[in-house]
Parts: structure tokens; C-alpha cells; sequence
């Protein structure tokens, strides 16, 4: 026995080559006995090399791996070829003092006349493990971050953000379970949870309470301090004292509570629970620090978001309400002007009629004034009804120019006016309804200015559809506006029609000389979502 | 010939009482009833037979809706001179010029329409024309009332009338 392995020993040049290794090396014959034992036995082992020299190797193997090196020697021993470092399996050497550790195992064969002579090149791989470990871990951290950072992108408001946080955290970042506290009455409120700690983190009670001891923990840290709060060793951290127990029943080694912040002010924490002890190193801190401070970014972002809506939502309720109101008003006067005064110059017509056949009868001088009483009041008349067709509610579903046309008909009808409505090609005409009428409301003014005061003899009306509203022309080739702004009859018109365009969130215009005047104006399809000041 | 039996109806008392003094005032027209409501109206169509009803388009129960039930068959029997079961003439005064107005009250039955303001001494004229069978708008819509009319109407039912 072992004849092979003591020519090696004796052989000063391969004896030299052994001991010169970095590693364990074993030498062994197809018996499995050891003969030969390489300097740094001993140091990895615990054995010096006259305690092996004569044993089976399987005195350094963990005892349950034992079975697995035997199948794999009878394979070697079938082909005896090298079998390199570095295979998928990680086995375990036993050391003189019971102790194990992981080895990486080479197996070098070497044929002599007695048989396989074997050197094994064991290596302690400890290190090794450990560092691909914390790469892996490092490498989920990123992995969780950008996932963590996805859900920030999506996220629609702070309870899905949490949600799909802590979702992340189990499902990528392969953490026990993680939840997000929010202040609430009493204490620190769970609004997100994940994971299979849920009857864990229902029983927590956390205050915020400085003086009590549910109140020293780390997320009541966390939440005071605005500091993010590690526990290395969530069982025997003496903070975490209260909750030892039922860490431990739920397999916590080590936790990473996150304060959010939301306007400046910490609104919330999140904390992570992991089953590894020392998990959270600097790497780790600056990933999760980082991450904390997107989320506090998407909070914020969040808000002004919702705050945006919610000034959108008051805008457009108010601008609803104000055209509403106009209408209501519009209508009211359209009334009164019928029942009171149009049916009063009716009646006052009709007997004028009957007045001048009498007179035509019995007092002919008296009848040409008569026919000046009924010219007067048809002329009032005539005005009343212009006043009640500009007053007349919008149809609904007809579309601006539609009803620009009506009115510059109507407004122009027995005058010699040219008119026109054009649509500028290249988009649609919708609009919500409050903005129709504010459009249509400025052009009727526009046109009743023109009507009164321009002494044109033709009116353009251009409408311009863009991506966010109509902008719409209103040119005549009249005599212009007065000088002095403010000192012409259509002053107050004008100052309506700028007022109306702005509580829409649009703008008017009016550019006059002695060629005309065009007042252009535009209106958003829907009411903007800032207030426009 | 007997004189024309008109029906007037009007919410506004002084313009009603207008129509009715103009009309009573003219050996054509005898007035046999009055109405403030669509309601009314009916009522006294059912019970006078008029030939002629002036409707207020914008009363209480009027306009369209009144010019339809006062047209419709089954509705209340016209006077002699209105053609027997085809019910009365239905003309529509209004305030309001509008086209879309005019539209309505054509469809709902009337045939004719008169502005209100815009009489003067006429009234009694255009109201024997319409009696007579023309079809009379004295209304600045009109125009374009009769256009869309014709525009929305099948071009089939145009009779060729070589």
C-alpha cells in the first residue's frame, strides 16, 4: 500500500512542486489512503501530516457528503482523467476539530507501475462564497432598485406606490416581507403590506411615542428623526426589545426602516425584513437611501399632482358655473324682454293698426302720424328682437361655426353686409360645452359691435382649430374703433369679450386702424388645468 | 258668407286683447273664444269649431306641441270654412324671428306665421290670404325656414308637375 505515493515523497523534485502549493494537497492511491499530506494541511485541516499519512481521505470529508465524493471518485477512477476546480458542487471539508468549510476540490491523476496515484488540491473557499454572495445580493439590490424605480414611473398615487414597493421588496428583493406605515390616530398605521409577515406586522403596535418603548424602535426612530434606522441584529438589538419574540417567530435577523418624505415632512416609513443577519452593509444603505429618495421625489410629485387636479377640477366647476350662470341670466332677460316689452309693443302695434284704418276713415290729415307712431315702435321692436335672438339659449350639438353662421346671419340680415365663416382646415371644431358658449358668446359680440358701430360692408369670420383649442377671427373693413381706448360705445363690449375669453383660460385680442378691426380670440378645448393668471 | 270663426290664444292678456279688438273690428272675423294655455286652447277649440286658431308660440302648452293637437286627426273639428276634418288653420305668432322656431311650428302643423311687432294694419289681410290657402311667414326667418324645410325633404316626394 501507499507504495506509489511514498516513491512521490521521496522524490525531491515532485515533493518540492507539492509542498510549494497554496492549497491543501493530498496525495492518494485508488485504496483512498492518504500518503502523502501537504504543508498546508494543517492549516486548513487542523491535522499535521503523521496524523492522515495512512487514513482514508474520508476522514476530511463532511460526513453527509461522503456518499457523493465516492460516486464521484468511481467515475474519476473509471476514465482517470484531471478533474479541474471550480465544478457546480460545493463540498465540505471536516476539519480535526469537528468544525466544516466549504472547498473547491482538484483531482489530478498520475499513472505509476502499482497503479492511480491521485493528488487532490483542496481550497478553501470560504471567502470566495461569501464574496459571490454579497455580489448576489448587491446584484438583487440593483435589480429590486430598478424594479422599485419602475413602479415609481408608474405608480398613479402614494397607496399604489406603497403597494407595489413592498410587492417589489418580497418578490424581487427576496426580503421577508416589508410595509409601509403611514401617521395615523393612535400610532404608525400599516397601508401597505407584503410578504408572510402579515400577522407579524398586524401585531407590531408601534407608537410614535418617544417615551415609550413601542415608540424607540427603529421605524419610531425613523419616523422622528428623519434618519433611516438599521438593525443588524434585529434579535439581540436591544431597540427592538418588544418585538424580539416575535421576530424570532418569524425568522427576522435584520430589518431597514426608510423614512418617506412628502413636502419636506417624513409621512411615512418602509421597512424591510430580511432573514440575514448584517444584510444591510454601505452598499446596501446607499441603495435603499437612494431609493427612499425617489419615492419621496414621486410623493411629492404625487401631490402636486393631486393639487393640480384638484385646482383643475374647482377651475373648470367654476367656469361651469359662471357660464352657467350667464346663461341663466341671459335667459332671464330674454323672458323679461318678451313678456314685458315685446308683447307690450305688439299689442301697442296691432291697435295702431286698428287705430289707422279708423283714422283713415274718419280723420285722414291725422293718419300720416299714425304711420309715424307704427314706424316707431316697429323700429323698437325690431331692436328688442335682435336683443332676444343674441339672448337666445345655445343649441346644443351644433358645432361653433354652425352657430357663428346663425349669428352673423342673424346679426346681419337686414343690412347689405358681406359675411362670411370659414374653418381653417387641419382640425376639429369639439369643444366642451361651457367653452362653446364663451366662444360663441365673444363672436356674437364681436358681430353685434360690428352691426352698431363699424359701418362695414363686409365681416370675415375665421376659425382656427389647434391641438388645445379655437382660435377664432373676427375682421370687418369698417371705420375702426375711437382713438382714445375706453371713450368708444363698444368699450364695454370689448372689456366683456376679454373677460369671458380669460375666465376660460383663453385670451382675446382687438387690433383696429383706420382699415377695420379684427378682434381674434382664442379658447381652450377644455378648461386648463392651471390657474391662468 | 258667414264671417270666419277664430279662436285666439295668447298668455300676454294685452297683446291677446289686441289680436281680438283688431280682429272683432272686421266684418270678416268673428272671434268665438280665447285661451292662456294650451290646455284652454283645446278646450275651446273642441267646443267652437274654429276655422282659424292664432297660436302663441311661446304660452304655456302652445307652440308645436299645441299646433300638433289642434292638427292631428282626431283632433278637434274645424269650422266650414277650414275644410271640415282637417282641423283648423293654425298660424303661429311669435316674438321670435328665428328660423328654428319657424321650422318647428311648420312641422307641428302650422301654416303660416306671424312676427309679432310687425303687423301694423295688416293683419287682417294676411290673415284672409292664409285663410285663402297662401302660405304666409312674416317673419325674417322665414326664408330659411322654408329652405331647410325643402333641403331636409326627400327629393321623391317632389311632384312633377309638367
Amino acid at each position: 500500500m501507499a507504495e506509489a505515493g511514498r516513491r512521490a515523497r521521496t522524490d525531491p523534485t515532485v515533493v518540492a512542486i507539492l509542498d510549494a502549493a497554496p492549497a491543501t494537497v493530498i496525495g492518494f492511491g485508488e485504496d483512498l489512503l492518504i500518503d502523502y499530506v501537504g504543508p498546508r494541511t494543517v492549516h486548513d485541516f487542523g491535522y499535521e501530516p503523521d496524523e492522515l499519512l495512512g487514513r482514508s481521505i474520508d476522514v476530511l470529508m463532511h460526513p453527509d457528503e461522503i456518499p457523493a465524493h465516492h460516486a464521484n471518485l468511481a467515475a474519476y477512477f473509471a476514465d482517470a482523467s484531471p478533474r479541474g476546480r471550480g465544478g457546480a458542487q460545493v463540498f465540505h471539508g471536516l476539519r480535526k476539530d469537528g468544525s466544516t468549510f466549504p472547498v473547491d476540490i482538484g483531482l489530478t491523476p498520475s499513472r505509476t507501475p502499482d497503479g492511480l496515484w491521485t493528488i487532490a488540491t483542496i481550497v478553501d473557499v470560504t471567502e470566495q462564497l461569501a464574496t459571490q454572495e454579497a455580489l448576489r445580493l448587491l446584484n438583487r439590490a440593483y435589480l429590486t432598485l430598478a424594479r422599485f424605480n419602475e413602479a415609481i414611473v408608474r405608480a398613479g398615487s402614494a397607496e399604489e406606490l406603497y403597494a407595489a414597493m413592498c410587492t417589489v421588496a418580497v418578490e424581487q428583493g427576496g426580503y421577508l416581507g416589508a410595509w409601509v406605515g403611514r401617521r395615523g390616530p393612535g400610532g404608525l398605521v400599516a397601508v401597505a403590506t407584503a410578504g408572510s409577515l402579515d400577522d407579524y406586522i398586524e401585531r407590531l403596535e408601534i407608537s410614535l411615542d418617544p417615551d415609550s418603548p413601542r415608540g424607540q424602535g427603529p421605524t419610531g426612530r425613523a419616523m422622528r428623526t428623519g434618519e433611516p434606522q438599521y438593525s443588524s441584529d434585529y434579535v439581540h438589538d436591544a431597540t427592538t426589545q418588544p418585538w424580539h419574540e416575535l421576530g424570532a417567530a418569524h425568522g427576522i435577523a435584520a430589518s431597514a426602516t426608510i423614512p418617506l418624505r412628502a413636502g419636506g415632512r417624513v409621512v411615512s416609513a418602509l421597512t424591510l425584513y430580511s432573514d440575514r443577519v448584517h444584510l444591510f452593509d454601505a452598499g446596501m444603505r446607499d441603495l435603499l437611501e437612494g431609493m427612499a429618495h425617489n419615492i419621496s421625489f414621486a410623493l411629492d410629485a404625487f401631490a402636486d399632482r393631486e393639487r393640480l387636479e384638484r385646482v383643475a377640477a374647482q377651475r373648470s366647476d367654476l367656469l361651469r358655473r359662471l357660464v352657467l350662470a350667464q346663461e341663466e341670466e341671459r335667459a332671464r332677460i330674454a323672458a323679461d324682454v318678451h313678456d314685458d316689452s315685446v308683447q307690450a309693443l305688439a299689442a301697442v302695434d296691432l291697435r295702431l293698426g286698428l287705430l289707422r284704418r279708423k283714422v283713415h276713415e274718419a280723420a285722414p290729415d291725422l293718419e300720416d302720424g299714425v304711420v309715424r307712431l307704427q314706424d316707431a315702435v316697429s323700429e323698437v321692436t325690431a331692436g328688442l328682437r335682435h336683443l332676444l335672438f343674441d339672448l337666445e339659449p345655445v343649441a346644443s350639438g351644433v358645432d361653433l361655426a354652425e352657430l357663428l353662421r346663425d349669428a352673423a346671419d342673424h346679426t346681419f340680415a337686414p343690412q347689405s353686409v358681406t359675411w362670411s365663416v370659414d374653418v381653417a382646415p387641419g382640425g376639429s371644431l369639439d369643444l366642451a360645452d361651457e367653452m362653446v358658449t364663451t366662444a360663441l358668446r365673444i363672436g356674437q359680440e364681436a358681430l353685434i359691435n360690428v352691426r352698431k358701430h363699424a359701418r362695414a360692408r363686409e365681416v370675415r369670420v375665421l376659425l382656427t382649430p389647434d391641438d388645445a383649442g379655437v382660435g377664432v377671427a373676427v375682421s370687418d373693413d369698417g371705420v375702426g374703433l375711437p382713438e382714445a381706448p375706453g371713450a368708444g360705445p363698444g368699450h364695454r363690449g370689448m372689456a366683456t369679450m376679454v373677460d369671458r375669453a380669460e375666465a376660460a383660460g383663453g385670451w382675446c385680442r382687438v387690433a383696429s386702424g383706420p382699415d377695420g378691426t379684427t378682434v381674434h380670440y382664442w379658447v381652450p378645448r377644455q378648461a386648463p388645468p392651471l390657474v391662468v393668471s | 258668407m258667414d264671417p270666419f270663426r277664430v279662436v285666439v290664444a295668447d298668455d300676454d292678456r294685452a297683446f291677446r286683447g289686441a289680436l281680438v279688438e283688431v280682429l272683432s273690428d272686421d266684418a270678416r272675423y268673428v272671434v268665438v273664444g280665447e285661451a292662456g294655455t294650451g290646455e284652454e286652447l283645446l278646450a275651446v277649440a273642441e267646443r267652437t269649431r274654429p276655422d282659424l286658431v292664432l297660436l302663441d308660440v311661446r304660452m304655456p302648452g302652445g307652440g308645436p306641441e299645441a299646433a300638433r293637437r289642434l292638427t292631428r286627426p282626431g283632433g278637434p273639428d274645424a269650422g266650414p270654412h277650414a275644410g271640415g276634418s282637417s282641423g283648423p288653420v293654425v298660424i303661429a305668432v311669435s316674438a321670435h324671428v328665428g328660423a328654428s322656431g319657424i321650422l318647428a311650428m311648420l312641422r307641428a302643423g302650422a301654416t303660416g306665421y306671424l312676427a309679432k311687432g310687425r303687423l301694423g294694419d295688416r293683419l287682417p289681410e294676411v290673415v284672409a290670404r292664409m285663410l285663402d290657402g297662401e302660405l304666409v311667414l312674416a317673419a325674417p326667418g322665414g326664408i330659411d325656414a322654408l329652405r331647410q324645410l325643402l333641403a331636409d325633404a326627400p327629393a321623391a316626394s317632389v311632384t312633377d308637375v309638367r
